[in-house]
């Protein structure tokens, strides 16, 4: 019961936001990103309470969501009014298909075997990955037992922190407030995020084509083998997930429907991507950097401004935070801070990442299907400037994430040291799917792809 | 691209909005034409169970031999989900969670006690390092902090160790009484617990 309120106080919060900042948010948007945006607010709140020395109970948690809650409706009023008056009639509309579609039945029960059979897993066996035991769930279990990040894990007399758990505190806050709420284990946040990613997925499809191309999609996003088998951990992968999906499409909602509401919901979405992990950065960047392709020429200087400070202001915070509070700066990833060419480091990152991101096994055909996707789309992404920026956005943020780690100290000359592999085979592996959502997404939105739909229907 | 007024706006707004509510205004897909699709789609995901070696793993092994385990050991408790994954290293940290104080300072063993290469140990090294690891281990034992004797030298905390964890026979060496030394595996506190007279 307890849980159950938690939960609840989180996800409103997390819906009265979105609502506040667009309430014209699709209502399957709205649904899919409550809890990403719900354990966001969460994050940045503990977090904010650690500075100012208020312990992290779930008294405080309860006071402080329910406070958020209630400001962001109070602030909204007159948006609940409009919505209730007639905006709801639209997120109906958007919902609810003219007649039934057989085959859009057919991968509804798919997903939903799919769904039930890994939150089944899911919760049912307790934490046992290591990454896991040694950081999220680790940090997780001690800061709900002592009220505070700055726990024991960084006793001086006796530390028992490992690099997972300097990650980004999003994560660890969120699997915390499970063991707050009184549940045994933190399994149930993985499975929220997970569905929460579908549910957006989904709906962000609905923007741009029909029913039975958004399931389609859908479908073959959650049969990824390697985001199935991550989704059942109690990992950050997934969380990042909802968060790196949701902040590119976001802007790419503003280009299209000129509403900055989506540039204000893409950077918190970026920011939440940066607290959860730091590679979200390039997801940031990227996404950034093609903004300011449309920002410039219409001197949206403050918005330029706002989405820029916002993901770094999180990112900063984290990274002071480990400075002057835990005193760890000391204690960071084999990162090499210079900028260097190295043709054998390339040759050997470019076979290893490409080794395993044609892997069928990891990723099934999602990979395949995105390529094949582009090339039957590049006259209209050329001459009709289609979806262009979503895959500028893929590409870049893609040869970012690369070359992090190309700039990290896992190379021997010609061959990865022993245990550099494990940041490649492991490390990007599961960061991967992050591109295959906006892959997929590419993919089912691309001009060819939607007409193929639409005749379909 | 110039900024936009709100009528503007809201005019792409709705020129977006009717785009993604279109269907309520088709007259539906033909029934033949729905059976068609529906066959094409079965036919797709058949191609992909049996031909994509990574969905047909999610379907016959990662979800289907997780759910017959889940459905045979339906009402199973924490402790037996967490042995079944770790096996003996769990059993043997959890022997002693239950049979130490919250506020103990536990003494580990060496790897090469518990982990010996003779392949007799039951402990598993990486199972997942519990045991022959401290972080993966303090998950399970915190709020007993947790020495090892590699850290003899260097952690203050070894010096102030309130109980052994007894492996493979090892550790008896360090308690300040004698004891019968016959189990393989326990935890004993280093000093000799004092005995209240009046409960004996």
């Amino acid at each position: 019961m307890i849980a159950f309120l938690g939960l609840t106080v989180v996800f409103l919060a997390g819906f009265a936001f979105l609502f506040l900042i667009h309430h014209k948010l699709s209502f399957l948007v709205k649904l899919g990103l409550a809890f990403p945006s719900g354990f966001g607010i969460l994050a940045s709140l503990v977090f904010l309470y650690g500075l100012v020395g208020i312990g992290y109970t779930f008294a405080s948690s309860m006071f402080g969501m329910g406070f958020f809650f209630l400001l962001f409706v109070l602030l909204g009023k007159n948006k609940w009014k409009v919505y209730f008056k007639e905006g709801y009639r639209d997120d109906f509309a958007g919902i609810k298909p003219k007649t039934i579609h057989l085959a859009w039945l057919l991968f509804f029960i798919c997903i939903s075997y799919l769904l039930y059979s890994i939150t089944l897993k899911t919760m049912y066996w307790p934490t046992t990955a290591y990454d896991s035991l040694t950081g999220y769930d680790y940090m997780a279990k001690v800061t709900a037992a002592e009220g505070t990040l700055d726990n024991s894990i960084n006793d001086p007399e006796n530390y028992t922190f490992t690099l997972r758990t300097l990650y980004p505190p999003l994560v660890p806050i969120a699997f915390a407030y499970a063991y707050i709420c009184g549940l045994a284990t933190s399994k149930i946040i993985s499975s929220l995020f997970f569905i929460s990613v579908i549910v957006s997925f989904y709906g962000f499809i609905r923007y741009f084509s029909t029913h039975f191309n958004a399931i389609v999609f859908t479908f073959l996003l959650v049969a990824i083998p390697d985001f199935l088998a991550m989704s059942a951990l109690s990992l950050s992968n997934v969380p990042s997930l909802a968060y790196t999906t949701a902040g590119p499409i976001l802007m790419i909602l503003f280009f299209r429907e000129k509403n900055t509401s989506f540039i204000l919901l893409s950077a918190f979405m970026m920011a939440f991507a940066v607290f959860t992990r730091s590679e979200g950065i390039v997801f940031a960047a990227a996404t950034g950097l093609v903004f300011l392709f449309h920002a410039i020429p219409s001197k949206m200087w403050k918005w330029i401004a706002g989405f820029a400070l916002l993901p770094f202001a999180y990112f900063i915070a984290w990274e002071l935070y480990l400075k002057y509070v835990w005193e760890l700066s000391e204690f960071k990833q084999p990162f090499i801070y210079k900028i260097f060419f190295d043709a054998d480091r390339i040759s050997l990152l470019w076979n290893k990442v490409m080794e395993v991101s044609f892997s069928t096994q990891l990723y099934g055909i999602s990979l395949y299907l995105f390529l094949i996707c582009v090339l039957i789309s590049l006259r209209s992404i050329f001459l009709k400037k289609q979806s262009w920026e979503l895959l500028t956005i893929i590409f870049l943020s893609w040869l970012l994430y690369i070359w992090l780690y190309y700039q990290m100290d896992i190379f021997d000359g010609k061959q990865l040291m022993a245990g550099g592999g494990g940041y490649i085979a492991s490390g990007y592996k599961r960061g991967f799917f992050n591109f295959l959502s906006l892959a997929l997404l590419f993919s089912a939105v691309t001009y060819p792809v939607k007409k193929f739909f639409k005749w379909l229907e | 691209m110039a900024k936009l007024n709100p009528k503007q706006k809201e005019k792409h707004a709705k020129s977006a909005r009717s785009k993604q509510v279109s269907e309520k205004k088709g007259s539906g897909t033909p029934a033949f034409k729905q059976l068609l699709i529906l066959l094409g789609s079965f036919i797709f995901i058949s191609v992909l169970y049996n031909e994509v070696a990574g969905y047909n793993w999610v379907i016959n092994k990662f979800l289907k031999e997780n759910l017959d385990v889940i459905n045979e050991h339906e009402d199973a408790s924490l402790s037996e989900k967490y042995r079944a994954k770790l096996g003996m290293n769990y059993a043997y940290i959890d022997y002693l969670v239950k049979n130490t104080p919250e506020d103990a300072i536990v003494l580990m063993p060496p790897k090469e006690v518990v982990f010996t290469n003779d392949k007799k140990s039951r402990f598993k090294y990486k199972n997942p390092y519990l045991i022959s690891r401290k972080t993966t281990t303090s998950y399970f034992t915190y709020p007993r902090k947790l020495v090892y004797e590699s850290e003899k030298d260097t952690n203050a905390l070894y010096g102030k160790a309130t109980h052994v964890a007894i492996i493979n026979g090892w550790g008896y060496h360090l308690l300040d009484y004698k004891t019968d030394t016959s189990i393989l595996h326990t935890v004993l506190p280093i000093k000799k617990p004092i005995t209240n007279p009046l409960t004996q």
